[in-house]
């Protein structure tokens, strides 16, 4: 059952320098062992990478969320972990490190299949950079309960705030494919025409290669992810122009 | 004046203990010497074992022994009403799950992994998994037979009845299998004594485990004494499973003569152990035009799994309250349970009432839509009232409350109000519900034989007073009722009530804590031995007061002359009675009153007196994704005397929470007979954050024969609630939902063919 344990563990929890988030020039840092439930309650993320907080509020339970680190929802490297969608939205880009010095990596680049990362033995990530940039961003959930549930589809979208009607949307996604997706095909065209995103919808279909397992049916998860993406977008078109 | 504890909001005497953790469960008692065993059960859902080869696990460190049929000194058999189970697999194995044999080693993760080493080989056989399989299976049956059993009621003419209805209307339904769930896992310490053993377990009913044990090891009964743990948990999963559980570990315990410990890892428990019985149901209802229900034919099938275990009582159950409470002249109905390899299904929460319930209470929709009328209007129109009779024809005369408890539930929640408000542009759809239910109290005529319990009150020299009973606490609130029903029937405080750990030598077979029976037959059995104490102490008093003994009262803890209010204490009473040798204990019984039922048509007295429920559920569809939410549940329950008005409303909570998650979220799954949601991650009992607010709506009209007029509440909280919420998502959506859970997707697959 399970894997043998190794013949020594080192826990790493209270290394100090490891834990916070702060801003540093353009870039927010956040250390990989920041527990989710610091990120839920952060200011600075909750101003710049509001899918980031929103996805910890509805990150597993209360007392999970205290344990539960950033590092670690990364180097688990769930297709369905709820706050990956949010830092691929964010461009956020990973010191990793190890005896021989830091090396540094896109998540997008870092994650490499279900459970799967570039980490190798005697490397430890140590800390996440988001580049901030004044776009905005949110998370939406779909989970089969209210608190301690894995996600079936989660998505995080940033978009820019424009008078002259250029979002930029870009649109990233869980748990529709073996990791986090971009729905490439699919922001490309709406973001060349966001009236008709209607149309456009189908689209999705070419990003992702949903499973079914114990949670959804592959057929559910294509079907919801665009009534997911149509809902939240034609919230974001419709709002007022502050 | 002390308030009398009878009917007031007290906390659970076992509360502060068990929120501070300083209740010992099975998994912290540990005996000297004591060792760990662990079952070995079948890897496939039915063959025949052609070897058993043990040496991998024998080579192990800290093995101890590996025991199967051939060790058992008694009798293979564990069946509880149909002699169709063996302890342990002698030659076919029926699911996957079947236990084949136990092994004992020193720790429990050798145990464990000793098991695990144990290589069987199997020649296969076609197993069916579902009732259509079973049913037109052409390969070896399970048993003689593939039907477990089944139960008919048959009352008028019913095509005359289908003649004379102006519509008749069908149906087809389904429910899911639904698991326990209970915290703590099955499990047991046996210490074999000289010529004695004794078995403390997490249990619901120390008498089966008794019984079962005897049978096994072929010793006495009364040299199995079995005490029962504070328990984690039961539903109904504790009934007759801890039978198999003590048997298994008191064969290993004779075998290794030692004091053996057991407990179930929650993945084996998941696949040993008995469950809610999935029912595929037909319904064919006749009315008139005027909304009278005027036939019906009921066609309900049980997925009854490898072994009949409790079919029989939740089949039974199922078909005299598969019509709901409601008035119907002419009547077929058939409960029939069939044999799968699966898990055994049993005992659980409801025996089937929350099945049938879902199918009646959604035909009621259904043929309520189809008249155009309003669901409540229809119910109303049918509903039983005092004086009418079942669909077996029993006459129901007290404590017939369903109408009112449909009428408070529907008032508090302003139905008519809210169910006409739609929101057509909105993401959300709401939706509201009703369904009406009844539940017979105890074991009914078919249990009648059994349904007997006892209790026994000592009031000690210091004035303290130690009760016993036949039944258990099991999470439900009974040591808190049965002080204050004990407290109440003396006249004491409650803080003078001490409730004993129950322990089958302390009074006799009072046979299982399920049924709703607690409070009714504890309290009732409390109110007989009270009875025959209370005329020796109102005899001390008076040759203490010199008064005579018709005018003497036992109330707040004194002795009182009710034409003069002289009194005296009730402790000066007791020191009198001490140092004259009065005794100062009794033991009390009641059994159910006799039941005139016969089996052959189903009519007659099905059970003594029934419970009524009303829940209306207001839920939220999420258009987008197809999630359910329940915004609020009203639950109006007819309880006949509420012994603790703050227990009921727990009892009511649980229900609920635990009839959301079976209707909602849980979806218990199997792939060729293999649990495939062994755990809290694929499981998905429902959290705190998926209950909503919940109106608790009690109705007291007193049952004649219940104590202080109570009637049983465990079950009927569960009852009604899944029917509620589907009668509330059809109506959100426009659409039937006929089948449970209610998963999103379906409803998602609803609303998309709906659209334009």
């Amino acid at each position: 059952m399970g894997k043998p344990l190794p013949q020594y563990m080192i826990d790493i929890k209270k290394l100090s320098g490891m834990i916070g988030i702060q801003i540093s020039g353009t870039e927010v840092r956040i250390g990989a062992l920041t527990s989710v439930e610091d990120i839920r309650n952060n200011q600075i993320l909750k101003r710049h990478f509001a899918s980031l907080t929103q996805a910890a509020e509805q990150f597993a339970g209360v007392q999970i969320r205290h344990r539960a680190t950033i590092g670690g929802n990364i180097c688990n490297a769930s297709p369905a972990g709820d706050l990956l969608p949010g830092l691929y939205a964010a461009d956020a880009e990973l010191t990793i490190l190890s005896k021989g010095g830091y090396r540094r990596q896109s998540i997008r680049e870092f994650i490499i299949g279900p459970g799967k990362t570039t980490l190798k033995p005697g490397e430890l990530l140590y800390n996440i950079h988001l580049p901030i940039t004044g776009r905005n961003s949110k998370f939406y959930k779909l989970g089969l309960r209210q608190s301690m549930a894995i996600s079936v589809v989660n998505l995080a979208i940033s978009w820019e705030s424009s008078s002259a009607g250029a979002f930029h949307f870009s649109l990233t996604s869980g748990s529709v494919a073996p990791t986090v997706v971009y729905l490439k095909h699919f922001a490309d065209a709406v973001n060349s025409s966001p009236r008709d995103l209607d149309t456009f919808l189908p689209l999705i279909d070419k990003d992702i290669s949903p499973i079914t397992d114990i949670r959804a049916t592959s057929d559910y998860r294509r079907k919801v992810l665009k009534n997911i993406v149509r809902h939240e977008l034609k919230t974001i078109l419709e709002a007022p122009v502050v | 004046m002390i308030k009398s504890p009878l009917g007031s909001r007290i906390s659970r005497i076992d509360a502060a203990d068990k929120v501070t953790g300083k209740t010992k469960f099975l998994t912290d008692m540990s005996v000297p010497g004591m060792v760990y065993a662990y079952p070995i059960y079948s890897s496939i859902p039915f063959g025949h074992i052609t070897d058993i080869n043990s040496a991998a696990a024998e080579s192990l460190t800290g093995f101890i022994g590996f025991y199967t049929h051939k060790d058992i000194p008694g009798k293979n058999q564990v069946g509880v009403i149909l002699p169709d189970q063996p302890l342990l697999v002698e030659k076919t194995v029926r699911f996957m799950g079947d236990v084949i044999g136990v092994v004992v080693a020193d720790t429990h993760e050798n145990a464990r992994k000793a098991a695990s080493l144990i290589d069987i080989s199997y020649e296969t056989l076609e197993p069916v998994f579902t009732i259509e399989d079973s049913k037109n299976s052409s390969g070896p049956l399970l048993h003689e037979t593939n039907i477990a059993c089944s139960h008919r009621v048959i009352k008028g003419d019913i095509s005359k009845g289908f003649e004379t209805s102006h519509h008749i209307i069908e149906a087809s339904f389904t429910t899911p299998v639904q698991e326990h769930y209970y915290l703590e896992p099955q499990g047991c310490i046996v210490i074999p004594g000289e010529d004695q053993i004794y078995i403390i377990g997490s249990l619901q009913c120390p008498y089966y485990i008794q019984k079962a044990v005897a049978a096994i090891t072929a010793y006495a009964m009364e040299n199995i004494i079995v005490e029962q743990a504070p328990t984690g948990g039961a539903f109904g999963g504790k009934e007759d499973v801890p039978s198999e559980v003590c048997a298994r570990t008191a064969l290993a315990a004779l075998m290794v003569k030692r004091p053996v410990k057991m407990v179930y890892d929650r993945k084996d428990d998941m696949q040993i152990t008995s469950k809610r019985h999935p029912f595929q149901m037909h319904y064919k209802i006749g009315v008139s035009n005027s909304g009278e229900i005027l036939a019906a034919e009921v066609r309900l099938e049980e997925n009854a799994g490898a072994y009949a275990t409790l079919s029989s009582v939740v089949s039974y159950r199922a078909s005299i309250q598969g019509l709901g409470p409601y008035r119907i002249p002419n009547v077929k109905m058939e409960s029939t349970s069939y044999y799968t390899n699966l898990p055994p299904n049993g005992a659980f929460r409801g025996f089937g009432s929350p099945q049938a319930a879902f199918g009646h209470e959604r035909m009621m929709d259904i043929v309520a839509n189809k008249l155009g009328m309003d669901p409540i209007e229809f119910r109303l129109i049918n509903i039983i009232r005092s004086g009418d009779s079942t669909i077996t024809g029993q006459e129901l005369v007290t404590s017939v409350s369903a109408e009112e408890t449909i009428v408070q539930a529907r008032d508090a929640a302003y139905w008519t109000d809210i169910r006409s408000k739609s929101t057509p542009d909105s993401r959300y759809i709401t939706g509201m519900g009703i369904a009406v239910t009844h539940y017979g109290n105890c074991l009914g005529a078919a249990g009648w034989h059994m349904d007997g319990s006892g209790a026994s009150v000592r009031i000690r020299e210091d004035g303290q007073i130690d009760v016993a009973f036949g039944l258990v606490e099991m999470g439900q609130g009974a040591l808190t009722a049965v002080a204050q029903m004990t407290a109440e029937a003396l006249g004491v405080d409650i803080s003078r009530i001490n409730v004993l750990p129950t322990r089958s030598d302390r009074l006799p077979d009072s046979g299982p804590s399920v049924a709703s029976r607690n409070v009714v037959m504890t309290g009732r059995a409390i109110q007989d031995a009270v009875s025959k104490l209370t005329p020796p102490i109102l005899k001390a008093a008076s040759d203490m007061m010199d008064f005579p003994t018709g005018l003497l009262e036992l109330k707040n803890d004194q002795i009182i002359d009710g034409q003069t209010g002289n009194s005296i204490s009730f402790d000066d009473v007791l020191q009198y009675m001490f140092t004259h040798n009065i005794p100062t204990q009794s033991e009390g019984w009641w059994h159910v009153p006799p039941l005139k039922f016969d089996p052959q048509t189903g009519l007659g007295e099905a059970y003594f007196t029934y419970s009524y429920a009303t829940h209306l559920a207001k839920v939220r569809v999420d258009t987008v994704t197809g999630l359910v939410f329940v915004d609020k549940i009203w639950a109006a329950h007819d309880v006949g005397k509420a012994i603790n008005p703050a227990g009921i409303e727990g009892q009511v909570e649980g229900g609920i929470a635990q009839g959301i998650g079976w209707a909602l979220t849980e979806n218990f799954r199997y792939d060729q007979g293999k649990v495939i949601t062994p755990g809290l991650t694929t499981y998905l009992l429902p959290t705190a954050g998926d209950i909503p607010e919940i109106k608790t709506i009690i109705i007291e009209n007193p049952a004649p024969d219940g104590p202080w007029g109570a009637k049983g509440i465990g079950e009927p909280s569960i009852i009604p609630t899944a029917a509620a919420i589907a009668n509330a998502v059809s109506h959100a959506l426009g659409a039937p939902i006929n089948d449970l859970p209610i998963t999103p997707e379906n409803v998602l697959n609803l609303i998309q063919r709906k659209a334009p």
